[in-house]
């Protein structure tokens, strides 16, 4: 028999089973309950995407807002170093009275002409002024400054380093996180040691061997690819070199400020050679190829 | 929202009408079993509640009644709803002030920078006097204090690090480099700082940000490297 789901009034009313639910539970309230629960549901995925939303709201323009104050401070840090004056003297500075002061690039390049190498008093100068303009960011950055001539054909110059300063965070890198399987392979562990920073004179021509140009700019191209993103200021210089008959003759040279968030430079399980370090730090660590000795 | 209404008839029937048909817990048929009321032995204060209910007869059925159960996710959802969007308002609201401060901060640093080469007190003068119009108290001077790191240049206490609030002002004979749009909190003497302008305890409950810059000045003709700190607030 077809029923229609309304009763008919003149029939007689049907039982309940006894052991049917209470009506109320059973009919009554049922769809409107579903219906806010329903509600409740969507608003709480709303919540949720809104709590996403504002928890991630931003996070791209106070990337960009951080990488135009680093980029503006390496560019304004290499106009700062390039611009500036300096003594003579190592011993002093340029606060001191009776220091004979001239321009840094000026003293770097009367120190090049002569032997096409920049003496230790003339690195020391300049190693120092770079420490200065860069004391600010020191502490949370590592940078690198380099003066390189690229190869040139006109002037039949080779490559060369002609100054290197490297500004690295001392990292005591705790060696028995990198044999737990637990830790991920790309996490390192490490403290800051004693010092907390090292800066370094590289290619210095007494190290402990000849710098290959090329194989220099490889061994940077790696570090600067490795670490994460970096700020760099580059800006031209002119050298000049005497011929030996009294003469001379002026090139291309080229200063560069690379300045990135301190970050371990050594081997890690990814990485079995490391950028600047070995396995542990220290200067006894670094490849002769650097040919660097410690700033003191 | 609500169910079908019971008809009047159907209402008055003993038979049809709902709390009718359940066997209520008075003493005769309390605990009986095939009832739908829970064995007393079994339950708790939840079911006893809910006996209670069950058992007023007037008010449960009706609007309110049927409806009752599902104001409650439904009150509790925007309860929900509005406190999220309050939180994020405000989180997108502090976020945005954040970076019209940095980005201001940015504007009046590079006007003074111009081209990282200052080389009169005229010239910065100049500088500062072309900021213009700002949304924020700021402050900004030069400073030789990472460059010639002496005790005389240190912070107050003359030791240690300096914060970036007692950085003090350069000289150059009784010109004092600084710009700002406020008037010093105390008089500058002969060693002006920052702190002159901002502290730490009235900047306590502000939004602060500050930003340091190389930057090289002539002065006595000599180029001296330098550093500018510009530090606004709110």
């Amino acid at each position: 028999m077809k029923t229609t789901g309304r009763r008919n009034p003149s029939s007689p009313i049907p039982k309940r089973p006894a052991n049917a639910l209470p009506p109320l539970l059973g009919e009554k309230g049922q769809a409107a309950v579903t219906d806010a629960l329903y509600f409740l549901m969507v608003v709480t995925f709303l919540s949720i995407f809104m709590f996403g939303f504002a928890n991630s709201y931003g996070n791209s323009i106070r990337e960009k807002i951080g990488n135009e104050y680093s980029t503006s401070f390496a560019t304004n840090a290499l106009k700062t170093i390039l611009y500036a004056s300096t003594p003579r003297e190592a011993s002093k500075t340029v606060y001191d009275a009776d220091a004979e002061i001239d321009y840094l690039l000026a003293v770097i390049k009367e120190d090049y002409s002569d032997d096409a190498v920049l003496g230790p008093t003339e690195r020391k100068v300049l190693g120092r002024t770079v420490s200065a303009v860069m004391a600010p960011v020191a502490d949370t950055k590592d940078y690198a400054f380099y003066v390189t001539i690229p190869p040139q054909e006109q002037t039949n110059k080779q490559g060369q380093f002609i100054f290197l300063y490297l500004h690295t965070t001392n990292f005591k890198v705790d060696a028995s996180a990198f044999s737990s399987q637990k830790v991920p392979r790309y996490f390192v562990m490490a403290s800051a040691g004693e010092p907390s920073h090292r800066d370094y004179f590289c290619v210095v021509p007494a190290g402990q061997g000849d710098v290959d140009y090329s194989d220099l700019v490889k061994r940077l191209s790696r570090l600067f690819a490795n670490i994460g993103p970096t700020a760099q200021a580059s800006s031209q210089v002119k050298l000049v070199q005497e011929t030996g008959k009294g003469s001379w003759f002026d090139f291309r040279a080229q200063a560069d400020l690379v300045m990135w968030d301190a970050t371990w430079l050594g081997a890690t399980r990814d990485r079995q050679a490391g950028l600047f370090y070995g396995e542990s730090n220290g200067p006894a660590e670094i490849d002769p190829a650097w040919s660097c000795e410690e700033v003191m | 929202m609500s169910a079908p209404r019971v008809k009047t008839a159907e209402k008055n029937n003993p038979q049809y009408s709902s709390l009718a048909a359940v066997p209520r817990p008075n003493a005769k048929n309390k605990g009986t079993a095939g009832a739908p009321w829970p064995n007393n032995k079994n339950t708790g204060m939840a079911s006893v509640a809910f006996g209670l209910f069950m058992q007023s007869r007037h008010g449960y059925i009706g609007p309110i009644g049927d409806d009752f159960p599902s104001l409650i996710p439904l009150i509790f959802g925007l309860l929900m709803f509005f406190t999220a969007f309050t939180i994020n308002f405000d989180s997108f609201d502090n976020a945005n002030t954040r970076f019209n401060a940095d980005v201001t901060l940015l504007r009046i640093s590079r006007t003074l920078q111009s081209n990282s080469y200052i080389y009169s007190y005229t010239n910065f003068n100049e500088l500062c006097s072309q900021i213009g119009v700002v949304n924020l108290k700021f402050a900004a001077a030069l400073t030789e204090a990472w460059v010639n790191p002496s005790n005389a240049t240190r912070g107050a206490s003359g030791k240690g690090a300096f914060g970036i609030l007692d950085v003090p002002v350069f000289r150059s004979g009784n010109n004092a480099f600084y710009c700002s749009n406020q008037e010093p909190l105390s008089p500058l003497n002969n060693n002006p700082r920052v702190s002159n302008f901002v502290t730490a305890e009235s900047s306590a409950d502000r939004l602060l940000v500050s930003r340091v810059f190389p930057i090289v000045v002539e002065d006595d003709k000599v180029v001296k490297p330098m550093h500018l700190v510009v530090v606004a607030w709110k």
